[in-house]
């Protein structure tokens, strides 16, 4: 599964205990004269000591680090910053409000990808909606600066192993399955299916 | 006796100072057969190599969007794989995560935002008017400290969201974590352990005196602009625009329509009337920065008047069209690239949406 992308909550067992030893210490000094705080979180419910579930700290850091990057796609060769390149579509994935593009270029010589990072929208990738006729661009914002930026990840070059990056667009109709990603530098669209 | 008052709730900002001793857990997570309180929330995840060649990615998750008085916190992690060969994992958040804890409080793509799409702002992180505190965030040590094989959480403070808000996408080490819920209230319990908090040993300790005296920037969210085009990029929609190539429109340094621009403006009218668009309309000529000023400025006005002129014969009566020329002033793209002169070389139309 690739957790990357389930945007759900995966719940892994916590205990509870010594935090609960921590804060009925820190309560020692909390009497019935004391008044209660009103709690302002939403939902909020009642609980006495004894049926206070026990806090264990533990290392949960496997749990996030199960995650694992999603499969290419598809991929195109071509060039990016002046070097022969690879350009790996791993994931279009139609989101509550937009869609989100996971990709890397990969490649054995160094590119600079100056011209691609989070400053030049303009360069990034596209989404084609071949049937629909539709080109969908970066979403940006103008900082108060000037400089218009892209929801997306900024990026110095390509080398190595995947950088992986995402990219924000605008929402998909609901109709569309498959779309194109287009790069300037790659001559062949990488068709790949909507994740929703 | 003594009265412990909850051990499965959230609390929010007004109480965090005298209840930080309450066990909590996310508002909402609870499951049959499953204590809600020994949950560690995935809201959602992405993975970053920032500036390291080799080795697998980092993994980014975030555990919650919490909205406190007068913020929202933003609560999310860093995992450094156990076979990353990083022995920094600021290296590992990418090129321009710099400013994430510098004064430079962005939002670049390195610090943290939230953006709301339904209402097309993006929410930056809060200031703060301490020296040594530039944002109202975890301590650089909580990246410094953190060991392949953990994952580190951090916290970090941004604009109060509007109350309407249920769901952002989070921006935070450079990558897009979508479709977060937006919850209340500080998460509970705090780590006894707090450079770095490792994922499960309790949550980072959000400094309030902090956040308190802290303020959103000036603007507090930055609009957010959806583009879409059609095949031959010569008209693209945006909220309450429709912008159109100069390159299409008009010959080099040319302001007369050519026969594709006069077609082009008549699709464009086509969209502005099935958008059931405003009848007062703003036609706007912009240009790239080549060539001077003054030519610029007169080229796009020229250019706004030409599209003014066709959009008045598409459109017909009973609209109200204003032409302006702003040349080089309003670009919405680098001028350094070729690609970016060409966005900027435009003519747009600006409604006002159902006016």
């Amino acid at each position: 599964m690739n957790t990357a992308t389930a945007a759900t909550r995966v719940r892994s067992r916590v205990a509870l205990a010594s935090i609960a030893v921590a804060a009925i210490a820190a309560l020692a000094a909390c009497t019935d004269d004391t008044p209660e705080p009103s709690p302002s979180g939403s939902g909020s419910s009642s609980a006495t000591a004894s049926s206070a579930p026990a806090f264990v700290p533990s290392d949960q850091s496997a749990k996030v680090l199960a995650a694992t990057l999603p499969a290419v796609q598809g991929s195109a060769k071509g060039t990016v910053g002046k070097q022969p390149a690879t350009l790996n579509v791993a994931e279009v994935r139609a989101t509550a409000g937009g869609t989100l593009l996971t990709f890397w270029f990969s490649g054995a010589q160094a590119a600079p990808l100056g011209d691609q990072g989070e400053k030049s929208w303009e360069n990034q990738p596209t989404l084609v909606d071949v049937a629909g006729k539709k080109v969908y661009e970066p979403f940006t914002f103008t900082h108060s600066r000037g400089e218009t930026y892209c929801l997306c990840t900024d990026a110095a070059y390509a080398r190595g192993d995947a950088q992986p990056r995402t990219i924000y667009y605008p929402a998909l109709p609901d109709t569309v399955t498959t779309v194109e990603v287009r790069q300037a530098g790659f001559d062949k669209p990488i068709s790949v299916p909507v994740t929703r | 006796m003594t009265t412990i008052r909850s051990s499965l709730r959230s609390i929010g900002a007004a109480t965090a100072m005298g209840a930080v001793l309450l066990v909590g857990m996310p508002a909402g997570s609870s499951a049959a057969g499953t204590s809600a309180a020994d949950e560690v929330p995935i809201l959602g995840q992405a993975f970053t190599m920032g500036t390291v060649q080799s080795g697998p990615p980092a993994v980014v998750t975030v555990h919650g969007v919490r909205r406190v008085e007068g913020a929202t916190i933003l609560y999310w992690s860093l995992g450094v794989p156990v076979d990353s060969p990083v022995d920094n994992a600021l290296s590992l958040l990418g090129p321009a995560t710099s400013s994430f804890y510098a004064g430079n409080v962005g939002p670049t793509m390195g610090d943290a935002a939230l953006t709301d799409v339904t209402g097309a702002q993006v929410y930056r992180p809060l200031v703060t008017t301490e020296k040594f505190a530039p944002c109202a965030c975890s301590p650089v040590s909580s990246l410094l400290k953190v060991k392949p094989g953990q994952a580190s959480v951090m916290w970090t403070a941004l604009a109060p969201l509007p109350e309407g808000v249920t769901t952002v996408d989070v921006t935070v080490a450079e990558q897009v974590v979508p479709d977060v819920t937006v919850e209340e209230g500080l998460l509970l319990p705090v780590a006894s352990e707090q450079e770095p908090v490792i994922v499960g040993m309790g949550w980072p300790e959000v400094d309030m005196n902090l956040v308190g005296t802290s303020t959103p920037q000036d603007p507090e969210s930055y609009s957010l602009v959806g583009r879409v085009s059609d095949l031959e990029r010569a008209v693209t929609t945006s909220q309450g625009e429709v912008s159109l190539a100069s390159d299409v429109l008009f010959a080099k340094k040319s302001a007369t329509l050519t026969a594709k621009g006069v077609a082009t403006v008549a699709k464009a009218a086509a969209q502005i009337k099935a958008s059931e668009a405003g009848t007062a309309l703003t036609v706007t000529g912009h240009a790239d920065s080549d060539d001077s000023e003054d030519y610029n400025q007169a080229l796009s006005e020229r250019r706004a008047k030409a599209v003014a002129a066709a959009l008045t014969k598409e459109l017909g009566s009973g609209y109200s069209i204003t032409a302006v020329g702003k040349g080089e002033t309003q670009p919405i793209a680098s001028n350094a690239t070729a690609a970016g002169k060409a966005k900027n070389r435009r003519v747009s139309i600006t409604y006002t949406q159902g006016q």
